[in-house]
């Protein structure tokens, strides 16, 4: 060994560098690494007191909050996907809304837009900021397979676009149904401004509900799983056909309405639409434009039931009994 | 030269060690199925990632603290009875939306109350302890005091109000209503971190004595005027009151946080929950942090 070293003492004195030099190296690139820990052959996330919350403690305590949800979304995102053709106008609408989502997260989070945006898209399945795009043509596609459902079952669902003039009580509801002299007169006024003019027209000059008043009192479209209007409206706005306007609808909790139907086909929500929305005839509009308010206001629950038989359709098994019934109980589709 | 190529591999092997990567935690069992739509299969790892993007950081921010607080602090029928009562509160307020918010999480009321309502109390609770157990030196840095502080828009209001009580003839919230004032006349805790009540009238507060009885204070801006009267300046005579009031102060939960988190030795493995805990809140990474000084008193001890 002596020898050997006497013979090659350059070499072993590189050899001697370069190893102290790698030893330093290594220390000194890892010393601000986070260091790992393993308890029974698994991944420890982070320990407290004895504790050793491994990657599977972590999971089933995220799950309890979140599982269900996060499974639903994947399947919300997956059978929009597989259902619906991606257009070049999503493509271009998704282009431009997600410059409008940048410039929105950059405006709230300036230093670390990026890191939540990354965040936001993976937690709904995405690979991170890059998928933002795709992200905003599955929501389009979401939309109009759900449109596409409404299209299709308009009958079964009693989808109307309504119109209201309202006539409010004069002192609260008497109980009785029977208008005051004074709620009288308001509703001869509208009774004879309907028999004059239009519709509109009237209702922007006597309705006395604020909100649709200056849309001619416009509502919007509704179906027969809406839940959030007063009984007695829905009831009569539900019966009506095309063009009707009702009789005076009294309801306890605001007073007295005149309802008219916009559309009870599918043509005439097309119509309608345009004309609320003052488009040519020329401008393209989509199902899931036309049904929107539908859809995000009027009856909620219909994207859930939707996206659950299309994927039922399209086959969706699960192996775990319990982790199906948990993913049903948050879309509200309970056996 | 066999011996001089055996060297250099170890070298190399060596220098393969500098490419270490932060670690993170692998999930067992992370291809497992968990349910398939089509073709498309989603395993237990992928949605592992998407939660952990999600809520990965807020659920170890807060099931740290509950498991800590579980440990700590007893829980009583007491506890268990105001959380139930708590969530039905929830369900009268807010009615069908809560059951049906309930029914997508498979919770009941009960479930709801021990699993998110419960907890909530323990951390309170936990607070409060490390505020008992503290107790002098935080009434040191809070100076806490119990006083009743009426407050009145106008100087006539202000003066017939102080009038009456000198009189004896009203009690404080009779004063207050009597006078256009909103205030309750109740008794409340007031310690440093107040600013509920102008500096002008904390300033007059502090310095008076219980047998002042009641004074007129206006504020600095002239827009409000006080009636106030000091209750007591001594804490133990209002201790579980101070308690509450010292442990509700922001840089007190957080000194107690930081003490039951190294107590306690809490320490991340995992360099995603690292990254988004310093994002949430980095004062719970103590690994982080250099160990607190010992002060003079106690190295004495």
């Amino acid at each position: 060994m002596n020898n050997f070293v006497k013979k090659n003492w350059f070499v072993c004195l590189l050899i001697v560098l370069f190893a102290g030099i790698s030893v330093f190296y290594i220390y000194d690139t890892n010393k601000g690494k986070l260091k790992g820990k393993t308890a029974n052959g698994e991944g420890v996330v982070y320990s407290v007191g004895d504790t050793d919350v491994t990657a599977t403690d972590f999971y089933n305590s995220m799950y309890e909050s979140n599982g269900p949800a996060a499974l639903f979304q994947k399947i919300v995102t997956t059978v929009a996907d597989k259902s619906v053709e991606t257009t070049d106008t999503m493509k271009e609408n998704a282009k431009t809304q997600a410059e409008s989502v940048i410039s929105n997260y950059a405006t709230n989070y300036p230093t670390n837009y990026r890191e939540m945006l990354d965040s936001q898209l993976v937690s709904l399945g995405y690979s991170g900021m890059d998928g933002l795009e795709d992200y905003l043509v599955n929501v389009f596609k979401q939309t109009e397979l759900t449109a596409q459902y409404v299209k299709e079952h308009f009958d079964e669902l009693q989808v109307r676009n309504i119109s209201y003039i309202l006539v409010r009580f004069e002192n609260g509801d008497s109980g009785e149904g029977t208008p005051t002299e004074d709620e009288q007169n308001r509703m001869a006024a509208v009774d004879h401004g309907l028999e004059t003019g239009t519709f509109e027209d009237t209702a922007k000059a006597l309705s006395e509900d604020p909100s649709s008043a200056p849309n001619g009192g416009v509502l919007g479209t509704l179906d027969a799983n809406t839940t959030s209007l007063d009984s007695a409206f829905q009831a009569a706005a539900l019966g009506l056909k095309e063009g009707e306007v009702s009789e005076w609808v009294y309801s306890s909790n605001f007073g007295y309405f005149r309802i008219k139907c916009n559309a009870s086909t599918h043509e005439g929500m097309v119509k309608a639409y345009r004309e609320q929305n003052s488009l040519t005839e020329d401008v393209e509009v989509t199902d899931g434009e036309i049904y929107s308010d539908l859809l995000n206001t009027y009856d909620t629950t219909l994207t859930n039931k939707v996206i659950w038989e299309k994927a039922e359709e399209l086959g969706l098994t699960f192996p775990d009994p319990e982790v199906e019934k948990a993913v049903r109980a948050y879309a509200g589709m309970e056996d | 030269m066999n011996s001089m190529k055996k060297l250099m591999c170890a070298g190399l092997a060596l220098l393969m060690l500098a490419g270490c990567k932060d670690a993170t935690a692998a999930l067992a069992n992370s291809k497992e199925t968990l349910m398939t739509v089509g073709d498309t299969t989603v395993t237990k790892g992928d949605l592992y990632n998407m939660m952990f993007a999600s809520v990965g950081a807020n659920t170890a921010n807060t099931d740290v603290m509950n498991r800590i607080a579980a440990q700590e602090i007893e829980v009583t029928e007491e506890m268990k009875e105001e959380a139930l009562n708590q969530v039905q509160f929830y369900t009268m307020m807010y009615g069908d939306q809560f059951t049906e918010f309930l029914d997508s999480m498979g919770l009941t009321e009960d479930t709801y109350a021990e699993k998110y309502i419960l907890p909530n109390t323990l951390t309170s609770k936990l607070v409060e302890k490390y505020t008992e157990e503290n107790f002098d030196s935080l009434c040191g840095s809070f100076d806490p005091l119990k006083a009743i502080v009426l407050s009145f828009t106008t100087e006539d209001d202000a003066s017939a109000a102080l009038s009456a009580l000198k009189d004896g003839s009203v009690t404080p919230a009779e004063a207050a209503k009597d006078n256009n004032s909103s205030s309750s006349g109740s008794e409340e805790v007031i310690t440093m971190n107040t600013t509920s009540y102008d500096s002008a009238a904390l300033s007059v507060l502090r310095s008076m004595s219980v047998d002042d009885g009641w004074t007129e204070v206006p504020s600095s801006d002239g827009a409000t005027f006080y009636v106030l009267k000091l209750v007591s300046h001594d804490p133990a005579e209002f201790k579980e009151d101070a308690v509450k009031a010292i442990s509700g102060i922001t840089a007190v939960t957080n000194e107690s946080n930081e003490f039951y988190l190294r107590k306690y030795n809490f320490h991340v493995y995992d360099i995603n929950l690292y990254n988004g805990l310093k994002e949430l809140n980095p004062d719970i990474l103590i690994q982080d942090k250099p160990a607190p000084t010992p002060t003079p008193s106690a190295e004495a001890e």
